[in-house]
Order: structure tokens, then sequence, then C-alpha cells
């Protein structure tokens, strides 16, 4: 179960980096905070309306040198400063543990990009020591099959967003996430994780946090073995895989950039186009096409375990 | 060869009831502003993601539509809309079948809304979504209807003729109204009223070549060779007949009374005469 401490500050990691909050946030809490060195700190605190000298802008986001500033009106205000400080302003009457989900996603996601990181909008599972990553925007189906492998006797290591970090000379390594997975009601059913379930996402949404099956310790990086694109099939194909050739899986990989918008502002820092081309110089890219009924997903398992098996790669 | 034909920068809704020729319609304009000696590929359109998708939402808005209400999501959704229609610079034709919300709809520049008799759209329907024509009349009389996909953000559908009038009655965007019938029976003329009410220019040749870039046996070539990936999972294929009256051959008598009991006034007035007048 995920059960945060009761007094702040609360530690977590994610990403790889030491966070320290305010606020209890909905995954598994580490132990007191001791020495180790902090990386990150989230706040509930007041935040602007609007950056000064905005260097990059969408309908409710503003990027400065400094800041990242995400809007959303009625529900709260979070701005990311500096790859250090993230700052939770909930809307009046908007309680804070409903819009945690909005800070531990986008705005973890630009104190990430801030200091350099490369994100990809994926689940992540470890077999044999080597990283497979599944990409697809929300509804792909990217935690339902991230913890059905983890139940198939895979170390779960990410829900859906995968960092990635980029050693001098070496193959792309993976950190884990650190938060929990989040699941609609249908996928905890069919995969019997009833027992693991936590909290809502929010209090409308029947979505919920569900532990991760596994707790292995893969903290100092996971190299990735293999990137699949997730689609859906017909339900009457069966699953399949196909390698994309270098260029479009470049530019599918840019295309599952996790807040991709974010990753375009903060490119030169991270050097995103020439980080995404050593990842397909040495990362097989490949499409898993698969019938989306939730009852075929042993077929979906069955046929990625295949995969590994055939191309050596787990 | 080079594409000369051409449409102002700007925001247009495709919009219709769905299964009432929106894609044929997104084919035709995407062959016309192509203006290749070649099809266009029918999975890749060189199309914007349109507003409607999960992807593009989140892309732009950087929140994951699942983890809002309906409230904060339609909120989100106008301030989306309003921000991209003033940031082109080029025509983007975006399909939707939202039904008409000023607060959604009115950053356009312009409106085409896609029409098709009632009656042959329960029969189109009905094999889209691999339901009954009764389910499928079900829904296009359900004022409360909403769709969505796996790669769609759900949205407010409403019934068929609330849709057809909220669209055309509408003073907020400037409409041209497009019956499938008319662009079935004459496709060049209807694309050539189509082009100057959007104030665009294209000459009758390259009209012509869109028209046959995109004809019924063309699409539906491509989509035995190579499928389309806005088929419906289950869905035997995407282009069908595309027949004209197809209704008089399948829908029962009951079924026909049903919808034009529902939709008599908005079908006559756009030419859509009842079988059973005076119901």
């Amino acid at each position: 179960m995920i059960e945060p401490r009761t007094q702040p500050p609360f530690a977590y990691r994610m990403s790889g980096l030491n966070v320290v909050s305010d606020v209890a946030l909905p995954m598994r809490a580490q132990g007191p905070t001791g020495t180790a060195q902090t990386d990150v700190t989230f706040h509930v605190e007041e935040v602007p309306e609007h950056l000064d000298q905005v260097l990059h802008c969408g309908a409710n986001w503003e990027i400065n040198e400094t800041s990242f500033l995400l809007n959303l009106p009625e529900i709260g205000r979070f701005m990311a400063s500096d790859g250090r400080r993230l700052s939770i302003f909930p809307a009046p009457d908007m309680p804070v543990d409903d819009v945690l989900i909005f800070a531990m996603g986008t705005g973890m996601s630009a104190i990430l990009y801030q200091r350099g990181a490369m994100l990809l909008h994926a689940s992540a599972v470890v077999r044999n020591g080597k990283a497979f990553l599944f990409c697809g925007p929300s509804g792909a189906g990217k935690s339902t099959l991230s913890a059905a492998l983890s139940r198939a006797g895979c170390d779960f290591l990410s829900d859906d967003l995968s960092a990635l970090i980029q050693p001098e000379g070496g193959s792309a390594l993976i950190v884990p996430d650190g938060r929990a997975l989040r699941l609609f009601a249908d996928s905890i059913d069919r995969l019997d994780m009833r027992e693991a379930v936590g909290p809502r996402v929010r209090r409308l949404i029947e979505k919920f946090h569900v532990a991760p099956p596994t707790d292995d310790d893969h903290s100092a990086g996971v190299p990735v073995a293999a990137i699949y694109m997730l689609t859906y099939a017909g339900d009457d194909q069966p699953p399949a895989i196909k390698r994309l050739p270098p260029l479009n899986a470049a530019q599918a990989l840019l295309r599952q950039s996790y807040r991709r918008q974010i990753a375009l502002a903060y490119a030169d820092r991270s050097g995103l186009s020439a980080r995404i081309g050593a990842l397909v110089s040495t990362t097989g890219v490949y499409h898993l096409s698969r019938p989306r009924d939730l009852n075929r997903l042993d077929e979906t398992i069955e046929t990625l375990t295949r995969h590994w098996d055939s191309a050596g790669q787990a | 060869m080079t594409a000369v034909a051409t449409l102002p920068p700007g925001l247009i809704w495709l919009a219709s009831y769905p299964k009432s020729g929106n894609t044929w319609m997104r084919v035709l304009l995407a062959n016309l502003l192509a203006g290749s000696d070649r099809p266009k590929d029918i999975n890749n359109l060189s199309e914007e993601d349109p507003l409607v998708s999960r992807w593009r939402f989140c892309d732009d808005m950087l929140v994951e539509p699942e983890t809002l209400d309906p409230r904060e999501l339609a909120h989100l959704r106008g301030s989306h809309t309003r921000f991209v229609a003033g940031q082109l610079g080029s025509a983007f034709p975006c399909k939707t079948h939202d039904r008409f919300d000023p607060a959604l709809g009115a950053p356009a520049r312009y409106a085409l809304y896609m029409i098709r008799d009632p009656r042959d759209v329960a029969v189109s329907l009905s094999h889209h979504a691999g339901t009954s024509v009764d389910g499928a009349i079900a829904q296009m009389l359900d004022p409360t209807a909403h769709s969505h996909g796996a790669m769609q953000l759900r949205y407010p559908l409403g019934d068929w003729a609330d849709h057809v009038a909220g669209w055309t009655a509408q003073t907020d965007v400037p409409v041209e109204v497009v019956r499938y019938e008319d662009l079935h029976g004459d496709t060049s003329a209807t694309m050539s009223r189509v082009i100057d009410a959007l104030s665009g220019t294209a000459t009758p040749d390259e009209i012509s070549r869109a028209v046959a870039h995109s004809s019924l046996g063309e699409l539906q070539r491509q989509e035995a060779s190579h499928g389309f990936r806005e088929r419906l999972p289950g869905q035997k294929r995407f282009f069908r007949t595309g027949r004209i009256g197809e209704w008089r051959d399948v829908l029962t008598p009951a079924q026909i009374r049903t919808i034009e009991a529902a939709c008599a006034p908005v079908m006559e007035r756009w030419g859509y005469a009842p079988f059973h007048p005076g119901i």
C-alpha cells in the first residue's frame, strides 16, 4: 500500500533525484531525510499569474530564463524554478491533494528539463538487467502493459515518465520514476491488483494510484534495450512488432517526448536532437500493435517475450 | 508539380455529425492543397493533429485529459482553441464532431458544415460502430450523447437534429453548408463552391485532379492495401459504399418513422423529404 508519513517534511526519490516536500505525495516515501543531499523541494506557496520576459509560451504556460509556469484556471498554478524548487498554489477551495498530480507530472518534468534531462512519455520495465520502454499518449495502455509485465516477472521501473541518462560513450540508461502506477478500475480488476490500490489520482477521476508489484533497487540506472511505440490493432489482429527505420524512429521519439513543448523549449540545454540521434543509433525502436481487449493482454506479453528471446535482447 | 491551390490562413472547422462525409472532405482538401500528381496517402494526409486529438491536447496544454473533470476539460479546450486559432500562419482545416458551442467554436475563421440524410447516416453509423441500426438510431436521437475513442477527447455530440441546427443557425462563425448528396452528385462543382466560400483559389484542373485522387475507388484501393488508421476496432472497412438512399433498402418502415418523427423539420429545411409526411 502507499502510506504517506504523517508529518512534514516528506522525502521521496523521483527520476533519480532526492525530493523533499511540504506536502505528502501519493507515492512510497523514503525514510527520514538524514544527510542525503536534497535536489528538489516542493512547496505549497503563492505563484504569480505570469512570468516576466517570457521566452516560450502556450495557451496556459510560460517559460522564461529561470522558470516554467503552468496555469490551470480553477485548479491551480504551478511553477518550477532553476531545476530546484517546485511551487504549488491550489485555486481557492481546491484541496492541495487534488492538484498534486499536475505538480508531480508536468511540474516535475519541467524541473528535470531545467536540469538538462531527456524524458520520454513511456512506461518501463526491467528484465534480466535490461530496460524496455513503452511509449504512447495517454490512453495508449502504457500503465496496464507495464503492470501486466511486472506481474509476469519483470521489475517495474516507470509508469509514464521515463528519464534517460546518456553516459559518455555508453548506451542510454533509464532511472526509476519512483511514482506509483496509475490505473483505471478495469485494469486493476484484470490484473488482480486490488490489494495494492491507493488513493484516487483526483477526487472526481476514476483512476487510482497503485503500488508497483516489485521493489528492486535499480537506482543506478538500467541500460535501455528496446523502445516500443504502442498502437492498437483491430481485435481480429494478433499482436505484431515491427522495427522502425532510423528517421521514423527519431521522429517517433521526439513526438513521444514527455510534455514535448517543454522539451523543445529546453532543447538547447539538454542537447535533445543529438541525444535522440545517439539513442536511435544504439537502440531498436519498434511499433507494437496489439488488440485493445484486456482479456488478450497475455498474447501481447507472449509476443514481447518471444521478441526478447529471439532478438537476444534480454 | 507545384501546388497553387490556396486557402487563407486561419482555423476552418470541418464540422459534421459522424458519417456525413467529413473524412471525404478532409481528403479532398488535402489532395487539393498538395497539388501532387499522385493521390495523398490516406494514412498520412500531412494534416495537423485535430484539436480533439488526445495527443494534441496534452502536447499543447501540458496536462493529461484524463486527469480533468468534464467542466475543467471544456474550459481548457476553449483556451486551447483560442490560442491555436490566434497563432496560425496557414489554413488549418480541423475536423470536429462536437456539438456547436460558442466557447469552443467561435475562434474559427470559417466553418464547413457537412450534412447527410439522417436515414443514410443511421445505416452508415451502424456499420461504422458495429451496432444494430436501432442502436445507431438511438444514438442519433439522444440529446445527451457523447463520443470518444482511445485517441480522442470525450466530447458532446448531442442528437442529430440539434447538431445540424446548432451549427447551421449559429452566427458566431460564417458557415457554408455542404450536403453530402451534392458533393456526391457533382464533386467538382461543390468543391469549387467550397473554395469560393473559404476565399481560396484553385483552378478547375486542380479541382478535377483532387476529385480523382479522392474518389471512393481510390480510397477503397488504399484501405484494402494498407488499411486506414481511423477505422474503429472491429469495423470491416471505413470506406464502404457511400451510396445515396441506401436507407430505402435497409431501414424498416418503423425505423424510418422513428427518425422522421424526431428530425422532420430539420430534414425538410435541408431538402430531405420525409417518406412518411405529416407524422
